[in-house]
């Protein structure tokens, strides 16, 4: 008996053995991207990957996620120590030739042969059907693929809070228009002597300031950084302290002083202001719009009480100036260290598939233009503010090696001005003077 | 010829002995140190590398001194030492002075005093961001309730208020260390000292400055240097609080290193930023060290 209990025990053994030894070896592959505390957010991606581990038993996708606020920096020293994920997710907007350019050669490989030809299994060309593909390139290679993408600002507004303030949301199309409502719906509603209700809100917090918080201010006005933000982008084509620019930081300080709640304030402060009834006015870019329709008070409130309007143009010496917007998109690159680059190729392109895509549709706009059809049929909201932002000009920010550190001066230089800590005109002059340096 | 190999046996065991402690200073300490200084003269900037890191002479410390907020971080930082060390070493003193008479629930009150200590520094950043708040935080909420401000004080918006803002978390957040410290030197005091200085008619002032410091005198220089050290080399705080501003007005240069070699990529500058603060600790350290030879010297 024991030894029919010995020879059982070894012949399991060897079965449980040969099964390890034929089975293929499984690839782990880790991604890298910041969203996950956006619950919304999380669902899509924890959808991705279970789906891509069913299509794709032997390959293990490893999320690592990281807050937004230290993502960045995170991966800049990640690239410079060589400890990347296989997989990042990087930002047009944010500047992607600070990060490529950390690695000799680039961080990111080509994925130029593995585009050239390639269909999804429901018949998406990689090469025809994407959006934003001319954004992908580097040195004259694509780098990325698009993945989603963003625009912003339009205005976000509470019906009743206008209808109450007796406001026309039609009337509403140039700055001046728009302060003199914002200023009508800051009030006092219960006279106790403090403001209750505010007419507009604007992050001052500098992390928040970035592309799509204050530039389109400055380029509706006519300003920027460099002219229509083209290259060349050198010292002497700054135009940070113009005229333009002043005027926009100038109106946005006067906004902020009257018609703000006051402080430092960070997007995620005046989001459940809005949500709650507090915040009558502010701009958002298209993640924004289903957090609102989420979380928005009353509840059931989202489908009577929000409404959407286009950025207002500017009125600058006469002269109307429409909105400009900013369009970017979060794409998704293979790093030049990543030891399985044909099964990373897969799956980024697998987030480019119809099913993934139109998943993606809640918070963002979808880059496969197969699907727009289905988006603007499903995320009828989304596909509203998608086609009110595509009726202006778009920019985007220029793309330079310094660009952390440019956009860090523009942040602290138009921080100061909102909470009233430098002038206006002080803080412009001074955020010129760095970048001169900082470009020389 | 025995004793020789006996004593050069005995110094061969005394180096294998040694060995293993110095190879972790070696390895932690000391090739870091080496490594930065090496970085302060080198070419680091990874967003337009240049192959080989070149010698770039004094260009990284021309560029950190260049800064134009480089005097106003200076006056900051040296503010925010002393500032910080004189209330760590005050609070701390005065805690321990306190905790070391009888009184019911001591022992409570011991436990509880170390939670700031024992807070996680994110925690601590946080919960002092939403209590000096304007619009949301508690402490302007009763201020304006008790009348004593008729509108809120807008901590982190002034650079004064909110350099005093973060001295003050520093302060909260360290000074339980330097009292449990400070507490166990005040235990090691014989009461007889004391019993005999009060037959002798001697005051509380006079307790303290010919019993209770001639006693602490030792703990104190040692935690004294250990809290100028750390405090120079302080980044967190400030940087969880106020990131450094608002317009430099709490940037100190630990939260300039950071945004230097994590935010913009310049490591040689952060590198020439961390070698100055080196510079500035071993400056203290000398001094110290200096002082104890001479009171050893005296004694």
């Amino acid at each position: 008996m024991k030894r029919r209990k010995a020879i059982l025990a070894v012949l399991i053994f060897l079965t449980c053995l040969a099964g390890t030894l034929n089975a293929a070896p499984k690839i782990s592959l880790v991604w890298y991207f910041w969203w996950y505390a956006d619950p919304i957010r999380a669902a899509s991606v924890d959808y991705e990957i279970a789906e891509f581990i069913r299509q794709n038993p032997n390959v293990e996708i490893k999320p690592v996620t990281i807050s937004n606020e230290a993502y960045w920096d995170r991966l800049a020293r990640d690239i410079a120590t060589n400890t990347e994920g296989d997989i990042v997710t990087i930002d047009t907007g944010g500047g992607v030739n600070a990060y490529y350019n950390i690695r000799e050669g680039g961080s990111f490989i080509s994925l130029d042969k593995y585009i050239k030809g390639y269909k999804l299994p429901d018949g998406t060309s990689l090469e025809k059907d994407l959006m934003l593909m001319d954004q992908m390139k580097r040195d004259g290679r694509t780098i990325a693929l698009p993945f989603i993408w963003f625009c912003a600002p339009n205005i976000a507004y509470r019906k009743s809070h206008l209808k109450d303030a007796g406001v026309n949301p039609d009337t509403l199309k140039t700055w001046d228009a728009f302060r003199n409502a914002a200023e009508k719906m800051t009030v006092d509603r219960n006279g106790d002597g403090t403001i209750d209700r505010y007419g507009f809100g604007h992050p001052t917090y500098a992390e928040d300031l970035s592309r799509w918080w204050h530039m389109n201010w400055l380029w509706t006005a006519g300003g920027g950084i460099f002219p229509k933000e083209l290259p060349p982008y050198t010292p002497d084509k700054l135009i940070f302290n113009s005229p333009e620019n002043l005027f926009a930081v100038e109106y946005l300080a006067g906004m902020t002083k009257k018609t703000s709640p006051q402080g430092d304030q960070k997007v995620f402060t005046l989001l459940p202001m809005f949500y709650e009834g507090s915040l009558s006015m502010m701009a958002i870019h298209i993640w924004t719009v289903a957090l609102i329709e989420k979380d928005m008070k009353p509840e059931g409130s989202y489908k009577s009480d929000f409404g959407l309007m286009p950025f207002p143009a500017a009125v600058y010496k006469g002269a109307t100036k429409p909105p400009v917007y900013v369009f970017w998109s979060n794409p998704v690159a293979i790093s030049t260290r990543c030891k399985n680059p044909d099964a990373a190729f897969k799956f980024i392109a697998f987030l480019h598939g119809e099913e993934v895509q139109k998943k993606e549709g809640v918070t963002n706009a979808p880059t496969n233009k197969r699907v727009f059809d289905w988006y603007k049929a499903n995320f009828p909201d989304q596909a509203r503010f998608v086609e009110i932002s595509q009726r202006y000009e778009s920019r985007i920010t220029p793309d330079i090696p310094q660009w952390n550190q440019v956009t860090h001066i523009i942040q602290e230089s138009v921080k100061d001005s909102l909470l009233g800590l430098r002038t206006p005109k002080a803080a412009l002059d001074w955020a010129q003077a760095e970048m001169v340096k900082v470009l020389k | 010829m025995r004793e020789v190999s006996y004593n050069t046996s005995r110094s061969k065991a005394a180096y294998l002995f040694i060995a293993p402690g110095s190879a972790i200073v070696i390895c932690l300490i000391l090739y870091p140190i080496v490594q930065t200084a090496i970085m302060s003269f080198t070419y680091w900037y990874l967003v337009m590398p240049k192959k080989g890191h070149p010698f770039v002479g004094f260009d990284n410390y021309k560029d950190f001194f260049g800064l134009t907020q480089f005097p106003q971080m200076v006056k900051v930082t040296l503010i925010y030492i002393v500032a910080g060390v004189l209330g760590k070493m005050g609070a701390g003193l005065g805690t321990a002075l306190l905790l070391n008479r009888k009184f019911w629930g001591r022992a409570v009150v011991r436990a509880i005093m170390i939670i700031p200590w024992a807070m996680p520094t994110v925690v601590v950043c946080v919960l002092f961001m939403v209590a000096l708040d304007p619009t949301y935080g508690m402490v302007n909420a009763i201020l304006l309730d008790l009348r004593v401000i008729s509108k809120p004080i807008p901590f982190f918006l002034k650079p004064d208020l909110a350099l005093v803002a973060v001295i003050f978390v520093e302060i909260w957040r360290y000074f339980p260390f330097i009292a449990v410290m400070l507490l166990a030197a005040l235990q090691g005091i014989p009461q007889e000292l004391y019993d005999a200085a009060s037959l002798d008619g001697a005051g509380v002032f006079r307790k303290f400055a010919r019993i209770t410091w001639p006693w602490i005198t030792p703990v104190w220089y040692i935690v004294l240097i250990l809290q100028l050290v750390w405090t120079v080399q302080e980044f967190e705080l400030v940087y969880l609080i106020t990131r450094g501003g608002p317009n430099f007005g709490t940037q100190i240069i630990g939260v300039d290193v950071y945004l230097n070699a994590f935010r913009f990529f310049k490591m040689g500058t952060a590198s020439a930023e961390g070698m100055f603060l080196v510079l500035f600790s071993l400056i203290f350290a000398v001094v110290y060290f200096g002082f104890i030879q001479k009171r050893q010297e005296t004694v």
